[in-house]
């Protein structure tokens, strides 16, 4: 039965996430005044998060949907007791912020307020048609229909996988089975809410992590490129992942990038949950970690290396339990369902990414470099950032390879290398894939790797003078000395 | 790795930023012409607000209350089969014909999963047989898109509801006895 939720139950579909949102974040032990803004920005995909966790466990322990909003209102009940009784946590000897000057914070704040206007009303344009058609439809928006249909009717294994991408991660058509339990129906207007706040926490989250390390006027400067990019207003727009990934990405490297500064635990959880978004929105964002995990590698050999630095404490990162547990997760799910990605083999011609990566190299490795130096250098898209990643190693190695920044920005070096030799070895002809998602995939990337930027700029500006001449292997050991 | 020699920062870091606020310097520039072709959001945002929800999937989907009401007799158990000869299309216009199928196909599918959960795409009288054919617990019901004003080339197909929307028009067979 097609239904849409009355008001109340409109209410309901963002406070009980918002408030499991809030809850979260002070029990993680995140303070709402060391950065209102941030906080704001990561308490949707918090309780978002959490929210899918719940409607999981509903599924599998065969709960069905009429019961779920009695179910998640209980669950906000206990976590906001739980968080009330939480002490709040001591401020962390913070990184200072960025010095304010008045006119500066006007620039800043009328971008953000620009930026969310025109995403609320983006938004607001998309309920002008229903969510039936291209693959927020017929993808996400089905996947969302099996989980609150075919699940009970133990029909979920055949319906998926007439699905074109059985395999892919479920928080995204889990938030919107969260519409159809509300109103008791299938919706085709109010399912792209939850995905579309996700898209006004990018941009909230993307806005707080610039502002935190820039001053205002180029964290403006910096924020209207992601806002005057077309693939911002699809991203509105529509209820595809692509922009939970990116809105991952940010919050992940963001709180990486603060805990690193301040040693705070709420941060430590914060990326841990970032990341964890991200993996459990779409498939790429496997690449990106496992991207940002050799980055890693590579640095800590190469500061290992370095016969100036002390021995460092060696510090388990047990905050990647969450990000890792979501990846054996989603992998057990798809062997359990015998869901196979099509890049994997799953695909009509029965043939392994590896077999059509050699085979199809010769041919394909030129039209994809062709296609990626263009989309690089076009001026009318916010993909350029992506080119000053590619150039930083060269043009500002001590600031750019230095820990920890150096782990962001190789990571993003092996993500974007790896995001584009999917396109070699996939299935699909070449032409038709490229059109159809490169840019778009790639846009998952541009809000991190302005953050990255900013961070850069940052580092590059606080540094003083004589020990940015230093050699980068100096600098990375002075990080390893000083970082807690 | 991290010891390759490099440019001085004073001077590349100005470069990138001049080069960035030049770039935003065009896109700015080109901001009346962007916003103008957005300027559909604020008519799509009135339509959202103002327009009741069945009023919007017809003008988005072409397909009417009425035929969701006809449509309102398959159950999860039954199927749907949109169907078009494409071997009477002309070459020319096949393609358009195909795609037009297909969108419809999945249009009806996105907007009746589960009701039913069975919808397939036949492009000929013999596929229309063939997955008329097969066993099915519920009824069958046919979106005969073919354009001829023909029966079905099936027997025990009665006509459900028929419907034009710009120009195309679409006619829905029931199985008069469900097995």
């Amino acid at each position: 039965m097609i239904a849409e939720p009355s008001a109340l139950e409109c209410v309901l579909l963002v406070a009980l996430p918002a408030l499991l949102g809030v809850a979260v974040l002070r029990i993680a032990g995140v303070r709402f005044g060391s950065d209102q803004l941030a906080f704001a920005a990561w308490t949707w995909p918090a309780g978002a998060f959490v929210l899918a966790l719940i409607e999981l466990v509903c599924l599998l322990l065969g709960i069905t949907q009429h019961y779920w909003l009695a179910v998640v209102a209980v669950a906000v009940v206990a976590a906001c007791a739980f968080a009330w009784r939480t002490r709040a946590a001591t401020p962390g000897a913070t990184t200072p912020a960025p010095r304010k000057h008045r006119w500066d914070d006007v620039v800043f704040w009328s971008v953000v307020g620009l930026g969310a206007f025109a995403t609320v009303l983006a938004a607001l344009a998309a309920a002008a048609e229903p969510c039936v058609i291209a693959d927020e439809g017929t993808l996400w928006a089905m996947k969302a229909r099996a989980f609150s249909y075919d699940w009970f009717a133990g029909d979920f294994v055949r319906a998926q996988g007439l699905s074109t991408h059985a395999d892919y991660p479920p928080l995204n058509p889990l938030l919107q089975a969260w519409t159809h339990a509300l109103a008791s129906g299938f919706t085709l207007f109010s399912n792209r809410v939850p995905i579309q706040l996700c898209t006004l926490s990018l941009w909230l989250a993307t806005a707080a992590a610039l502002r935190r390390r820039v001053p205002g006027w180029l964290a403006g400067l910096l924020l209207l490129v992601l806002l005057l990019d077309p693939f911002w207003h699809a991203a509105c727009l529509s209820a595809e992942a692509d922009s939970m990934v990116a809105l991952g990405l940010v919050i992940g490297c963001d709180a990486w990038l603060r805990s690193r500064t301040s040693d705070d635990r709420g941060h430590w959880a914060v990326a841990s949950l970032g990341l964890a978004f991200a993996l459990w929105s779409k498939n790429e964002a496997t690449l990106y970690f496992a991207s940002a995990c050799l980055a890693a590698g590579v640095v800590a050999v190469a500061a290992r290396r370095s016969e100036v630095a002390p021995a460092a404490k060696r510090r388990w990162p047990y905050w990647l339990a969450l990000p890792l547990g979501v990846v054996v997760w989603q992998w057990a799910w798809n062997h359990w369902f015998h869901f196979q990605n099509d890049l994997a083999g799953g695909n009509p011609l029965g043939k392994s990414f590896r077999e059509l990566f050699v085979a199809q190299f010769a041919d394909r490795i030129g039209p994809v470099l062709a296609e990626i130096a263009g989309l690089l250098v076009r001026w009318d898209r916010a993909h350029g950032v992506l080119l000053l990643v590619l150039l930083a190693p060269l043009l500002w190695p001590r600031v750019a390879l230095a820990r920890p920044l150096g782990i962001v920005t190789l990571a993003l070096l092996f993500g974007l290398l790896g995001a584009n030799l999917v396109y070699v070895g996939s299935w699909l002809e070449l032409h038709y894939h490229l059109t159809t998602s490169h840019a778009r995939v790639l846009f998952q990337l541009v809000p991190v790797s302005l953050l990255w930027f900013a961070a850069l700029y940052r580092e590059a500006t606080a540094l003083p003078r004589a020990e940015r001449r230093e050699s980068p292997v100096v600098a990375v050991a002075h990080w390893r000395h000083s970082a807690p | 790795m991290f010891a390759r020699p490099t440019m001085p920062a004073r001077w590349t870091f100005p470069t990138a930023a001049g080069i960035a606020v030049l770039w935003l310097g065009c896109r700015l520039a080109a901001l009346p012409a962007a916003w103008s072709a957005r300027s559909g959001v604020w008519s799509r945002a009135e339509t959202a607000l103002t327009k009741p929800r069945q009023w919007r999937v017809l003008a988005s989907t072409g397909i009417s209350p009425e035929e969701v009401a006809a449509l309102g007799v398959l159950r999860p158990d039954g199927r749907l089969i949109a169907y078009g000869d494409l071997g009477r299309v002309p070459d020319a216009q096949r393609g358009y014909a195909e795609l037009l199928l297909d969108m419809q196909h999945h249009r009806l599918r996105s907007l009746l999963y589960p009701n039913p959960s069975d919808t397939r795409r036949a492009n000929s009288p013999d596929e229309l047989r063939a997955m008329v054919a097969e066993p099915c617990a519920g009824e069958v019901v046919v979106a005969d898109l073919s354009q001829s004003g023909e029966p079905l080339p099936v027997e025990q197909f009665t006509l459900l509801h028929e419907e034009r929307h710009d120009g195309i028009l679409v006619r829905y067979w029931r199985r008069s006895t469900p097995r």
